[in-house]
């Protein structure tokens, strides 16, 4: 054991200590000199707390069903604690910040002698979660007196952002042309696009027989289509300050974010392009294209990371290094609320290194306002709204823009804007 | 979770019950609001009123063991339902009840058999007819306490 951990008094503490005072008062004013053996039940109470609060050796142990889950599922979380000696101790164990404990119980009284199990099951928002320790304080039944003492107890817990909650995108995209796809390879082949004419080669399909230039030439001409290619898709997720909006139930602006971008990349994915992933601001991180299911988990497990810190000044330098790693047909998917003017800066620099650039923009304004708001709040959401307009139009030359209000779902982005590669 | 504050607003009857038969009916006041701070969850108001409670229901003894014996009944009351005020406010669920339950009765038997014991033995009145009872008691307390405490204390088989 190293060193004592500092006593605390618990409620009871103090009417144990002002109790005798007042009863020996009480005693002195009216002579009434039995009451002052009304005093010696706290007084004694008080030494008794004290013994009783001794601390012990304790060691714990903590088993963590999954350190992978998305938003919303269940987690379930086991404390094992071994106590030597008898006591009595309350343990408190370390939630992540946002965690919803549904089930179980994750503080306790312990008649702590032998081994101690704490189990609950817990839900929580995206991020990466550190369990740090398990508090203990020893302390008398009553918690007159308590000692409590952080014992160790580590445990890792990554929670992507869901795409169950980011869900709606297949259903409402239906009869609407994909936002990410297919892009022209400047080459003749199968494709959708009218590239040029040419003779007819036995073999060609009978639909491809432009019938108006047979008939001025004379001679069976086809039409050719231009090949389509699949291209790679980087999204690059604002995780500055501003996205630290919001942490009702819904999570924080941040949180929508890396929901839109795992929907981005899930759909990305399916039609077989490569994804990649770059963030400004939080840990700033970069996860170079790849296929696959394998990159999905990777992706969500990087989004997990994200949290809202640091300035947009360094997205145009941000941008411009990812313009110099990544391929020429590189579809870059910028998620930003656009609180500042570098964003304009970083999409003209993506946009003048031959980048094709959407970006999709959650409106932190129309996160934040409340349902009612008073007149002043509208006015000034109307202010807002107009400055964040003014930037989205300075970023049309060079993005395709989707402005987006969060609170609706994802499926919207697609309906609203009909974007092809 | 409730459940702890009715069992606060039971210690507060107990004290009104106490007050009823031992104080004027005016004191009944002070227990009763006590059990009502209990039912909202007021920690702090139940602290105050339920103190004073115990002052008043000591204050009108009449020698040095109904001071003692009053004073002790008060302070029970108080300390019990503050701890189970607490531990609402916490969230707390209890593990191995056996174990704190032996621990609750040593803690809150002290107060009363040590002054008791004390006073009997300075007055030297009746010493033995007091004596006997007293010491059986705590021997008995004292065994059983050992007794789930070294049960506690063995280890559970591993799974």
């Amino acid at each position: 054991m190293s060193e004592e951990p500092p006593l605390s008094p618990g409620p009871a503490a103090g009417p144990l200590l002002l109790a005798p005072v007042v009863l020996t008062g009480l005693a002195i004013v009216t002579f009434r000199w039995h009451l002052l053996a009304a005093a010696a039940p706290p007084l004694i109470l008080l030494v008794v707390a004290l013994t009783l609060s001794t601390p012990r050796e304790v060691r714990a142990e903590r088993r963590i069903d999954r350190d992978v889950v998305a938003e919303g599922e269940r987690v379930d979380v086991r404390v094992e604690l071994e106590f030597e000696g008898g006591a009595v101790a309350a343990v408190e164990d370390d939630l992540p910040p946002r965690g919803e404990v549904e089930s179980g119980t994750w503080a306790a009284l312990v008649g702590a002698a032998g081994r101690v199990e704490l189990d609950y099951s817990l839900r929580t928002m995206r991020g990466f979660w550190k369990f740090r320790w398990v508090r203990v304080g020893f302390r008398d039944p009553l918690g007159v007196f308590e000692r409590w003492r952080s014992v160790e107890c580590r445990g890792y817990l990554s929670v992507m952002p869901s795409l169950a909650r980011a869900g709606g995108l297949r259903t409402e995209a239906k009869g609407v042309k994909p936002l990410l796809g297919r892009s022209p390879s400047d080459a003749p082949g199968m494709g959708t696009e009218f590239y040029a004419l040419r003779d007819y080669v036995p073999g060609d399909p009978m639909r491809s027989i432009n019938w108006k230039a047979t008939a001025r030439l004379g001679r069976l001409i086809s039409n050719e289509y231009e090949a389509e290619k699949a291209a790679d898709l980087v999204i690059i997720v604002d995780s500055t300050l501003p996205t630290g909006v919001g942490d009702g139930r819904g999570g924080t602006l941040l949180d929508v974010e890396a929901r839109v971008a795992i929907a981005l990349a899930d759909e990305a994915l399916r039609s077989g392009l490569r994804v990649g992933l770059a963030s400004v601001g939080g840990p700033g991180v970069w996860l170079g294209p790849d296929w696959g299911n394998r990159q999905l988990l990777k992706l969500g497990r990087t989004l997990a990371v994200l949290y809202p810190s640091g300035g947009a000044e360094t997205a145009p330098l941000v941008a411009e290094s990812i313009a110099v790693h990544i391929g020429p047909r590189t579809h870059v998917a910028v998620i930003t609320p656009l609180t500042g003017e570098h964003w304009i800066d970083a999409v003209a620099r993506l946009a003048s290194a031959g980048r094709k650039v959407t970006v999709i923009s959650p409106s932190p304004n129309a996160f934040t306002i409340p349902e009612s708001p008073d007149l002043a709040t509208s006015l000034a959401f109307k202010v807002l709204e107009t400055r964040r307009s003014l930037l989205l139009s300075r970023l049309r030359p060079y993005a395709e823009v989707v402005d987006w209000d969060p609170r609706g779902d994802l499926g919207v982005i697609w309906r609203r804007v009909r974007l092809g590669a | 979770m409730r459940r702890l504050r009715v069992l606060s607003a039971l210690c507060s009857a107990a004290m009104a019950l106490a007050c009823l038969w031992w104080c004027p009916p005016y004191a009944l006041a002070l227990p009763a609001a006590s059990a009502a701070a209990a039912l909202a969850g007021w920690i702090g108001l139940y602290s105050v009123l339920s103190s004073l409670s115990w002052i008043v229901l000591a204050a009108y003894s009449g020698d040095a063991v109904q001071a003692l014996t009053r004073s002790w009944i008060g302070l029970s009351a108080t300390v019990v339902g503050l701890a189970a005020l607490d531990a609402d406010a916490r969230g707390y669920s209890l593990r191995r009840p056996g174990l704190v339950a032996a621990l609750l009765v040593v803690e809150l038997s002290a107060p009363f058999t040590v002054p008791l014991a004390a006073m009997l033995l300075l007055r030297g009145v009746g010493l033995r007819v007091w004596l006997t009872p007293l010491v059986t008691g705590a021997v008995v307390l004292a065994w059983l306490a050992v007794r789930t405490l070294s049960s506690a204390w063995r280890q559970p088989p591993r799974r």
